[in-house]
């Protein structure tokens, strides 16, 4: 359940990520979060959507439709130099979270791969 | 075969239908759909390459894309962000319009798809709504009396003020000729106006030899119009009083007496004895006057001779500014006290539109109200609103486990705190909205049984000013805030941890709270009980209590100019009618009118006692019934002796006599006089002191008023011999009687409206409080379905089941009453200490009230407890 709502917290972050690795749609980017979260993370659709598109109202990402040859049309998403920064402000948030966690794990005896 | 089967499925067929359906929604726009549109297809095609049967695939596939409902709120919220962070885009209106229009959708949804939930909030809100409202009207329409008048901030009426003991010591009926000193012997009076008359005493009124019985009816001078305002339809306008022998009347009035002809010229003979011309016809005052009348005669033609001690005026006056009032105030106290030295007396001006609430006189034209009664339905109303609120929380914050869900899902999707609060305020302003017409439609129907049980003239219309819509639109604004606030914090408040977590939304720190307020709410029905019973005990008191003397079958008569032996030719034939026990003159008893009052100063110790003097003729204390404790009472015989015999009453013997008997003791105060007997001390009026030191002097020569006592089993034909006579004496003028009894009655009148209308919203209040626990009871029952399923798989009895639901609250509703026990105590102590005498407080009328709560309280939960208890477990238990 604290997956669920980390997810919550980090789905922009996420999404932010995945377009700055290339653009991409709606439903790749459920796949690509279910296969590099090993399948223990799974977005809904239902709520995927209505957050890409708040993340375009804010100016982080811009929608374009696109036909690769031998797919269907699609609508893709891009980041924008605005999103770039929100990921970089997200990341520091989160490195810092993850540093955090971390040093406390290492005084608790944990080692940093279990964390 | 089977791949055929498989195929038969129409994939393009099912995407129709899905578009269609999903484009009904219009917060899903077109490019958005078609995403979904492609989103579901490769889902699909993923998941039929899986090998999964193709319809099953497409379930699978729309399923995970979620339902219409819940993507077309995650789209409004977003939606709404960008119209927030992004609207350079949209006209500021737009933006207005989607907003209210989205977030009124989402709420209107939770309004209809709980119509149980929402009926039980809206009839609460509706009638407490309705309460608050006719109380408003209530409120206003007491503050409004006598506002109308042109020159109602620089009128006031004369009070004289002489020294009787109790509340409302002073007297607006004053002296007669004051009008024609302040006129002659001090200057800075507009206008001044004097006036007689008792609205509920009727002349006889004949119209082309039909006879009218008319109450309201006023003998006013010239200067009536230049003091009050009045809307003239017909006639000379404010001259119209300047003639001898003219008359005004009102519309209405009118109306009876002509139908449509013109009133004006017209002639109308007035109880038998004189005729006067119509000179005008006004508009009917309205019911917001200490001042109503049907007809305006004129009287005082002849100017009064100045006498202190004769009253029988009402005398008002206007004034250019506010401070001449106090400089008139002392110029008549000093001519009072020049010319009576000695004599307890000082004059006050009260402004006009005071004299509705604060009236502090006993001999008002009309009865008038009590400002304490307004703090109190004030109150009431305030403690009404305050329980539906309270349901409102309740309910809203035991379905919280409920919608945990979909506020979980708007959190993840980015709904921010503020966006729920917004939400769920929104809701419940528009739960209170859709209260109003309700609450319109109950104060319509309400407010004529009102009127008739509380003796008002509250009207439906009177909602449709101005300032009744700013009273409404503040008092929905408050209700929705203080019903909806602590849900909308709470609410928003949620961690969306829960939501997927599936739990349990109440913790210890709710229960605390809700117990909180179920308490208050218990505690403010039962102190409203309470009240409502001491009120009702009082009221039963005060009727039924012994008065000294006995009211039963005595008639009051008025024969006005009579010597003393028309009276006493009057006397005698009616008593040798076996219908008319007795009869003597006589200031009646009982209705609180005072006829004289000094000073004593007892020799012993210097003190001072207040003492009031009436005057009686011989047979007065036989008639009235007054118990003889010592002496004598008056006879024929005192009638031509020296030293006027006086009777004193108990408490006077106490007082003055301190421990020996006065009888036969001369009293040198006053007119002077000798004292024959003692009576047992009567109550003159509710609000006298218990103490009564009064003196009755005997004085046949004051033939003014008169008392008749009737055989109780010949009512009709005591009357019938007494008019016969009447007729004898008096042939010209209808003998005007009414029963002691009925006036002595009619002067608890305030305090039975105000028991009436107290009844009515503590009954209201508690029906509100019911409706909430109701629902109450039915969330928190269906919340622990389960639980109570597994008790019973466990062998609990429905019986078991019951006694745990119900014990929940009976503790919290003995904590209510326990709470508010001491607030009624006092509360009630110090309502009944307005009244000398009282009815004692005891634990009966608590108990009494705790039993009639409890049961409200029990029915209420245990009806739906009930239903829980008995419920089958296997139902509850395979919910999921």
């Amino acid at each position: 359940m604290s997956t669920k709502s980390l997810t919550g917290a980090s789905i922009s972050a996420v999404i932010l990520s995945i377009l700055q690795n290339g653009d991409s749609y709606g439903y790749d980017i459920i796949n690509q979060v279910r296969q590099r979260s090993g399948e223990e993370i799974e977005w809904k659709a239902g709520s995927l959507y209505p957050v890409m598109h708040r993340m375009q109202t804010n100016g982080w990402i811009e929608d374009y439709w696109h036909e690769p040859e031998g797919e269907r049309r699609r609508r893709y998403y891009r980041i924008t130099p605005k999103g770039v920064k929100a990921l970089e402000q997200e990341r520091q948030k989160w490195m810092t979270t993850h540093r955090l966690l971390l040093s406390l794990w290492h005084d608790a005896g944990y080692s940093p791969e279990i964390a | 075969m089977e791949s055929k089967r498989e195929w038969s499925f129409d994939m393009d067929r099912a995407i129709e239908t899905w578009r269609q359906f999903m484009s009904s929604n219009p917060s899903i726009r077109s490019s958005d759909l078609e995403e979904l549109e492609i989103h579901l297809r490769d889902e699909w095609e993923s998941l039929v390459s899986s090998g999964m049967n193709p319809e099953k695939a497409f379930e699978e596939a729309r399923n995970d894309l979620g339902n219409i409902s819940d993507l077309a709120d995650a789209y409004d919220d977003v939606n709404l962000e960008k119209i927030f962070w992004k609207g350079q885009t949209r006209s500021e209106m737009d933006i207005l319009k989607t907003t209210a229009g989205n977030y009124l959708k989402s709420a209107w949804r939770n309004v209809i798809r709980h119509k149980g939930y929402s009926t039980l909030n809206i009839s609460g809100l509706a009638l407490a709504l309705a309460s608050a409202l006719t109380i408003g009207l209530f409120i206003r329409h007491s503050l409004s009396y006598d506002d109308y008048h042109e020159r109602a901030d620089d009128t006031y009426r004369i009070v004289m003020d002489r020294g009787f003991p109790g509340e409302n010591s002073g007297q607006s009926f004053v002296t007669t000729g004051l009008a024609d000193v302040i006129r002659s012997e001090w200057a800075g009076a507009e206008h001044i106006t004097q006036m007689r008359g008792t609205y509920s005493t009727e002349q006889v009124m004949t119209v082309d030899q039909v006879h009218f019985m008319m109450s309201g009816v006023l003998e006013v001078d010239e200067n009536f119009p230049d003091v009050f305002s009045l809307s003239f339809i017909e006639g000379s306008g404010p001259a119209s009083l300047d003639a001898p022998r003219s008359m005004l009347l009102t519309e209405s009035t009118a109306q009876l007496f002509f139908g449509d002809e013109d009133a004006t010229g017209r002639t109308i003979r007035v109880d038998a004895t004189a005729d006067y011309t119509v000179t005008a016809v006004v508009k009917d005052p309205p019911a917001n006057t200490h001042l109503p009348f049907n007809v305006l005669i004129r009287g005082y033609t002849e100017p009064l001779q100045l006498s202190w001690n004769s009253i029988g005026n009402y005398t008002y006056i206007v004034l250019p500014a506010e401070q001449e009032a106090s400089r008139l105030s002392k110029f008549l106290t000093d001519r009072y006290e020049k010319d009576n030295p000695g004599a307890i007396g000082s004059f006050s001006l009260q402004p006009i539109r005071d004299i509705h609430l604060a009236s502090g006189v006993q001999d008002d034209y009309t009865p008038q109200g009590d400002s304490r009664y307004l703090l109190i339905f004030g109150s009431i109303g305030i403690l009404i609103l305050v329980l539906a609120c309270i349901n409102y929380v309740n309910l809203a914050t035991a379905r919280a486990d409920r919608r945990v869900r979909e506020v979980g899902v708007r959190k993840v999707i980015g709904a921010s705190g503020a966006q729920l609060r917004r939400q769920f305020l929104l809701e419940s302003l528009l739960m209170t909205l859709l209260s109003v017409p309700f609450a319109l439609l109950g104060a319509a129907v309400a407010l004529p049984r009102i009127n008739s049980l509380a003796g008002e003239s509250l009207e439906f219309s009177m909602l449709m000013d101005p300032v009744m819509w700013a009273v409404l639109t503040g008092l929905l604004l408050i209700v929705s805030l203080g019903a909806g606030f602590y849900p909308a914090v709470l609410m928003a408040r949620k961690n969306p941890v829960e939501v997927f977590a599936g739990s349990r939304s109440y913790g210890r720190a709710r229960i605390t709270l809700r117990q909180i307020l179920v308490g208050t709410q218990v505690a403010i029905a039962f102190a409203l009980i309470a009240i409502t019973l001491v009120i009702a005990g009082q009221l039963e008191f005060i009727r039924g209590n012994r008065l000294g003397f006995d009211a039963e079958q005595i008639v009051t008569l008025m024969p006005r100019g009579w010597s003393e032996a028309q009276f006493t030719a009057f006397q005698s034939e009616i008593t040798s009618n076996s219908a008319v026990q007795s009869a003597a003159t006589g200031l009646p008893m009982g209705l609180g009118w005072r006829y004289y009052g000094w000073t004593q100063t007892l020799p012993e110790d210097g003190s001072e006692v207040d003492l009031e003097e009436m005057p009686i003729g011989v047979g007065f204390v036989e008639t009235m019934g007054l118990e003889l404790l010592e002496g004598r009472t008056f006879s024929e015989i005192d009638l031509n002796s020296g030293k006027p015999p006086l009777i004193v009453s108990s408490s006077y013997a106490e007082v003055v006599g301190n421990g020996s008997s006065v009888v036969g003791t001369e009293m040198a105060f006053g007119n002077g006089g000798q004292i024959v007997g003692v009576v047992r001390d009567f109550r003159n009026s509710s609000y006298t002191d218990s103490k009564n030191i009064t003196v009755l002097r005997l004085d046949a020569e004051m033939t003014r008023f008169a008392v008749v006592k009737l055989t109780s089993q010949q009512i009709l034909e005591g009357l019938q011999a007494m008019r016969r006579a009447w007729t004898k004496i008096s042939p010209d003028r209808p003998m005007n009687y009414q029963f002691l009894d009925e006036r002595i009655q009619a002067q608890y009148v305030e305090e039975i409206r105000f028991g009436s209308i107290f009844n009515i919203f503590s009954g209201l209040s508690i029906v509100i409080a019911s409706l909430g626990l109701f629902g109450l009871a039915a969330l928190t029952a269906r919340q622990r379905d389960k639980e109570i399923a597994i008790r019973k798989s466990q062998g609990a009895s429905a019986m078991n089941i019951l006694a745990l639901l119900v014990k929940e609250f009976l503790v919290v509703v003995f904590a209510g009453i326990v709470m508010s026990m001491p607030l009624v105590w006092i509360y009630s102590q110090e309502w009944l200490s307005g009244f000398n005498e009282h009815i004692r407080l005891d634990g009966s009328i608590l108990l009494t009230s705790a039993l009639i709560c409890l049961t409200f309280v029990a029915t209420a939960v245990i009806f739906r407890s009930l239903r829980a208890a008995r419920a089958n477990p296997v139902e509850a238990l395979s919910w999921e």
